[in-house]
């Protein structure tokens, strides 16, 4: 009997059931995702497992098919894929602002095969992406995931599970980076929804004012010929009824100046932070005025339409420096 | 059985009925004041288990209605550890296997373990206390970094659901601690109540874990939160995909419950009918539960009051133990 039960256990835990070898799986590292003439197109990229790629065997490949619905479009592609696919490694997914979020995470939360720990990236044209050769990385998905790290948008709450969670509580409307194909792959400003619904892209100057809103460190603003770099910002928004107050403290850094200021001169720096306190209060005002407009409230505020600003912005910028006037 | 064994064991038993059916059922009732709830049901359960381990369970067996519902309650807790088992493996490990030969291999090694006795079931789980101490440690710590501590907030408070989940919390660990002490004759208390402590606790910490890092939404969307949480988790920020071997420590906790449950039955209906029993159980299991989600289902939502009830009236009928001085 011991040996029966022995030998059984042997035979049936040996987990080699249905094994598949390392080159009979095709890893998928990104996906695009576009809805087009009421059909599904679907694109892997998919990295290529043969020991030493050359030239004419890249790192990774892509493979596109089209169907009615998600799950054809995919099982379609599958199809087409001449191994097993493996979605497990997935890094990246891409989509097109017309597809409906809700289809995607519905196939993709119920499907234990696939990864929820994958971001998720706007683009318009995201199958020319992934076809893309780039001199970044030779995997365009590590490219992409590269650029998402260097703005810090790699966080946990910006995986996809994360944003579907979001756009499911109705408290917050939810904002995508978008990724653009200009001679090389770079990131472009984030695109807003409205719950579901697509809205725009947001333009570089409301991108830079989400940035200090949303307490994202290290970025650059420019006004009139002169530089800062923002080291540091911290906002609170505190809702009154229907009055918004927003603090903002940032501490910032001189990056270039026009040839009018004189860093001797201790007046220059107030003048400086009056000037970018002007500037960061229209944006902030230009920002909440579109947003209400757009009725998209990526802030998170209780009731975005009916919200006025009102604003209290203190700069600091660091007088530390390291170069002295050259003598003329 | 020693008292290091009676402490190993009750901390495995304490936390084992949580997994896959408590900590998402407790989520799914009582929302965000699940920390709160929990921490009230494992000092209430505390109280019980002090009251409880002043009797002598093991004359339970002596009449045949109490060995009937020890049955019964040993049956229920087998058959949803023995579904938590199968749906982890057959989701998230091995997917394509058919969980029939999920089930079988595990019936087995119960039939093995039962064969050798309580004794060597308590000298298995020293060992593995080991590992399931580090898994926790390496967890707990990797966690800390990544919790929200605005997720914990608590919001739309019930005192239905709050009683309610209370009472599951309860249920959930006392209750396969009952079996426990039908099955030792030389209780030691302090033993049993460390191990509940510490069973308790980790239980807690996985909860505020599993919300502080997922939120309520997230929470509530996954079957198993608390599985999906282990995911999100990198060690040292690059170390990453490490939740097979993270939930090492859920598959010990439930192998250790299936063992305590078939001693119990085994004790009952002798080792002579266990294999016919075991057999009717995979089928039962297979067929009814694993194959239909619609019952699995049914068992999730009532499998707390079906351990319940056999609990209280088995906890009322047992007497006071006459060598009430030696037990501290």
């Amino acid at each position: 009997m011991k040996k029966l039960i022995l030998l059984g256990i042997i035979l049936l835990t040996t987990g080699c059931y249905n094994y598949l070898e390392l080159n009979d799986i095709g890893i998928i590292s990104a996906m695009a995702i576009d809805y087009k003439e009421d059909n599904y197109e679907i694109t892997y990229e998919v990295l290529n497992t043969i020991k030493e790629p050359t030239q004419e065997t890249p790192k990774c490949y892509s493979v596109t098919s089209t169907g009615s619905t998600i799950t054809e479009a995919i099982q379609n592609n599958n199809n087409k894929l001449a191994k097993t696919p493996y979605f497990t490694h997935l890094e990246i997914v891409l989509i097109t602002p017309s597809v409906n979020l809700l289809d995607v995470s519905d196939y993709i939360l119920r499907n234990n095969d696939i990864t929820t720990n994958f971001y998720l990236t706007l683009s318009d044209d995201p199958k020319s992406i992934l076809s893309f050769n780039s001199l970044n990385n030779p995997i365009n998905s590590q490219a992409i995931k590269n650029l998402l790290k260097k703005n810090n948008l790699d966080k946990l709450e910006e995986q996809f599970d994360f944003k579907i969670a979001n756009l499911l509580d109705h408290k917050k409307d939810i904002t995508i980076p978008s990724i653009k194909l200009d001679k090389e792959i770079s990131l472009s400003t984030n695109g807003i929804y409205n719950y579901n619904n697509f809205i725009r892209y947001l333009t570089d100057e409301e991108q830079t004012t989400l940035q200090y809103l949303t307490n994202n460190n290290e970025f650059n603003l420019t006004n009139d010929k002169t530089s800062i770099k923002v080291k540091s910002s911290k906002t609170k928004f505190k809702e009154n009824n229907n009055t918004l107050n927003i603090d903002t403290n940032i501490d910032a850094l001189i990056l270039s100046l026009n040839e009018i200021y004189n860093l001797k001169d201790n007046n220059t720096y107030n003048i400086l932070e009056e000037q970018y306190t002007k500037t960061i209060n229209n944006n902030i005002t230009t920002l909440i005025n579109n947003l209400k407009k757009d009725n998209s409230n990526i802030l998170g505020f209780k009731n975005i339409s009916e919200i006025e600003p009102n604003i209290n912005i203190k700069i600091k910028i660091d007088k530390t420096g390291s170069l002295f006037e050259v003598a003329s | 059985m020693t008292k290091n064994q009676q402490f190993i064991l009750t901390y495995y038993l304490a936390k084992a009925s949580f997994f896959g059916l408590g900590i998402s059922k407790l989520f799914n009732t009582s929302y965000s004041y699940t920390p709160l709830s929990s921490l009230i049901g494992f000092i209430l359960g505390f109280i019980l288990l002090y009251y409880i381990t002043k009797k002598d369970l093991t004359k339970l067996y002596n009449n045949i209605f109490t060995k009937l519902l020890i049955l019964f309650l040993a049956i229920v807790i087998l058959n949803n550890s023995v579904l938590a088992f199968t749906n982890l493996s057959a989701n998230f490990y091995l997917s394509k296997t058919p969980p029939i030969i999920l089930i079988i291999p595990l019936f087995l090694l119960i039939f093995y373990g039962v064969k050798k006795g309580i004794n060597t079931i308590s000298r298995l789980g020293e060992y593995l206390f080991i590992v399931s101490i580090i898994l926790i440690f390496i967890i707990s710590i990797t966690s800390l970094f990544n919790i929200k501590l605005t997720n914990i907030i608590i919001t739309n408070y019930n005192t239905y659901n709050f009683i309610k989940s209370i009472i599951m919390t309860i249920v959930y660990g006392v209750s396969p601690i009952i079996l426990l002490l039908t099955l030792t004759d030389n209780i030691d208390q302090k033993s049993i109540l460390k191990g509940y402590i510490l069973g308790s606790l980790i239980i807690l910490d996985s909860i505020i874990n599993t919300i502080g890092i997922l939120g309520l939404t997230l929470t509530n969307l996954y079957h198993y939160p608390e599985y999906i949480v282990l995911k999100k988790l990198t060690i040292l920020s690059f170390l990453e995909k490490f939740e097979n071997i993270f939930a090492f420590k859920w598959f010990i906790d439930l192998f250790m419950l299936c063992l305590i449950c078939a001693c119990a039955i085994n004790k009952i209906i002798g080792s002579k009918l266990i294999l016919i029993f075991g057999f009717i159980l995979i089928l039962l299991t297979y067929f009814f539960f694993i194959n239909n989600y619609q019952n699995t289902l049914i068992i999730y939502n009532i499998s707390y009051l079906l351990m319940l009830f056999p609990s209280i009236i088995l906890t009322l009928t047992s007497k006071k133990r006459s060598n009430l001085s030696k037990i501290s």
